[in-house]
């Protein structure tokens, strides 16, 4: 279950639900085991099309764009990178 | 020997048919011309939800339903390694197009639809021949008056008309007597594919759908049509450059590329072919010009592009549409050039943008899915891939979304670090692995192959 309100930045309910949907629905079983909000993805984790299938949750997930030009390995580069862009977004939109 | 018709048409194919249909039933005299005897195969299976429109106004649509045809909801993306099950999808449903009489497409087989299609044209009035090929188009001076027909030798007769419709599908009869058609430099793909049973049932709730499949390589995709009674159609397209160096056979070739993508290989695992093999190749084209007087270019026969976005009987569809409206218009007094300068502006600035997007997505591959399916474009995109791009609304429509992609598209490219470029995810990884090695760490194995 989701915490109610909103997380201090670092948000961890993003961070978790961001984690979950990796482990869950990209990564092979014997990466997931010790996939945390700090592993590398880039490290091979992920290819064009897992990318893609991330993307779009977390378009989804939630409610905000995600430019192109977002899309960089600063961004993307762990759980902890994503769930900072996705605060920045939510942030910019104004969304909960 | 002659005869006389207000419309003599050549090729009873869906554009021929649709045609004949459409003017047959308001008491023009048409004569339609099929070098073939149907049932009889063809390529081409999936329709875009436009074409419902058409069907629905000469009392066709029923008949679908009633053939039981199988219904698309919409279209699935596959990427090569993703796990069967794990996609992305659009539904045509999210987006109705205003009026559309159905949520959903028909996916058909073509030697039935095709039949029942020319068979609704004879009912609604048209004279139909079948097995008799149209040898020329006849003129005066630069004007269309007729077509010679031969059904044996010995045997010929000239059917005069007010207008010539070519129909004859990649065929392009007028283009060719004309010098008109043009291979296209910039697509040369080459089809394979069959129809198969035993292939593994669509995923719960997404049964109809129709299933495109990246193969991991340059301009290389396969098709996935479910169709009735458990058959699929499933064809893989790829550079024509591709399968001759290859030098391997049609079967091996095939089974190669489907191999390339796990959601396809896992449902072709137990699959057994139940046709030959068929081929399509150099089938990119266009002509310089679709009218003239006295004749009209429509269907296959006044263009083709690809298959990828099913857009062959849309163009036929409305090709068609807008021919029986210049048609209609001329045999009642109207000024020819431009009841025919018209139709010709109209079909070809739509398949033109057609043509616009097929490039977009073999520059894309794999962005152009993450383009369909994220929020920046998805409703434009979902809106422009049901069809009908010939009037103002949708082919705005169409050019904006072309743009606009094309545009984020080069941004993309422009910057190195961008990760859907396609080479920056490999690129990173290679750096990351080169230097945990050179650190001495441990290193993370990949879960899955590269692309």
């Amino acid at each position: 279950m989701s915490q109610p309100g909103t997380t201090p930045a670092g948000g961890s309910d993003v961070a978790a639900r961001i984690h979950a949907f990796i482990v869950e629905e990209l990564l092979a079983p014997q990466s997931a085991e010790t996939f945390g909000d700090e592993t590398p993805i880039l490290s091979g984790l992920l290819d064009s099309g897992a990318l893609m299938r991330l993307m779009v949750f977390l378009e989804e997930e939630f409610d905000v764009e995600i430019d192109d030009e977002d899309v960089v390995a600063d961004h993307f580069a762990s759980v902890r990178h994503i769930d900072r862009l996705i605060e920045s977004k939510r942030e910019t939109t104004g969304s909960s | 020997m002659g005869s006389e018709h207000d419309v003599v048409i050549i090729g009873g194919g869906p554009a021929g048919s649709l045609l004949a249909s459409l003017l047959a039933r308001e008491g023009r005299s048409i004569l339609l011309l099929e070098k073939d005897i149907h049932p009889r195969d063809h390529v081409g299976e999936a329709l875009t939800p436009s074409t419902n429109v058409v069907f629905e106004q000469i009392g066709f649509l029923e008949k679908m339903e009633d053939a039981g045809f199988m219904r698309k909801p919409g279209v699935v993306w596959t990427t090569p390694n993703a796990r069967t099950g794990k996609f992305v999808s659009v539904r045509t449903s999210e987006y109705p197009f205003p009026g559309a009489p159905r949520p959903y497409s028909f996916n058909v087989e073509r030697d039935l639809f095709d039949a029942m299609l020319l068979r609704h044209a004879h009912e609604l009035g048209a004279t139909v021949m079948q097995g008799v090929g149209a040898r020329e188009v006849l003129f005066e001076g630069d004007r269309a008056i007729g077509v010679r027909v031969s059904p044996m030798d010995g045997w010929e007769h000239e059917a005069r008309a007010r207008v010539v419709v070519d129909a004859s599908g990649r065929r392009c009869l007028l283009a060719n007597q004309l010098g008109l058609r043009r291979k296209d430099a910039g697509f040369n793909q080459y089809g394979i594919y069959s129809w198969f049973r035993g292939v593994a049932p669509a995923p719960e709730g997404f049964e109809g759908y129709l299933f495109l499949h990246f193969l991991g390589l340059e301009r290389a995709w396969a098709w996935q049509i479910p169709l009735k009674n458990g058959v699929w159609s499933i064809g893989v397209v790829t550079e024509k450059a591709d399968f001759q160096k290859s030098g391997r056979s049609h079967e091996e070739f095939f089974d190669d590329l489907m191999g390339r993508n796990r959601a396809l290989g896992d449902a072709m695992e137990h699959a057994e072919r139940v046709r030959p093999w068929y081929i399509e190749a150099d089938y990119t084209y266009k002509n310089d010009t679709i009218t003239g007087p006295g004749w009209l270019l429509i269907g296959d026969a006044l263009r083709f592009i690809d298959p990828v976005f099913s857009t062959g009987v849309d163009v036929a569809t409305y090709s068609a549409l807008h021919a029986s409206d210049a048609i209609r218009s001329v045999l009642d007094g109207a000024d020819e050039r431009d009841a025919f300068g018209e139709f010709e502006t109209k079909v070809t600035q739509g398949v033109d943008a057609w043509y616009e997007l097929t490039t977009l997505f073999y520059d894309l591959q794999i962005i152009f899915t993450l383009f369909a399916v994220g929020n920046r474009f998805r409703e434009k995109l979902v809106r422009t891939l049901q069809g009908n791009l010939y009037m103002p609304e949708t082919l705005d429509r169409a050019r904006e979304l072309i743009d606009e992609m094309r545009d984020s598209y080069e941004k993309i490219m422009a910057n190195p670090d961008n990760l859907l470029r396609p080479d920056t995810i490999k690129r990173l990884r290679e750096v990351f692995e080169a230097s945990a090695a050179r650190s001495g760490a441990r290193r993370t194995s990949p879960a899955k192959a590269p692309t």
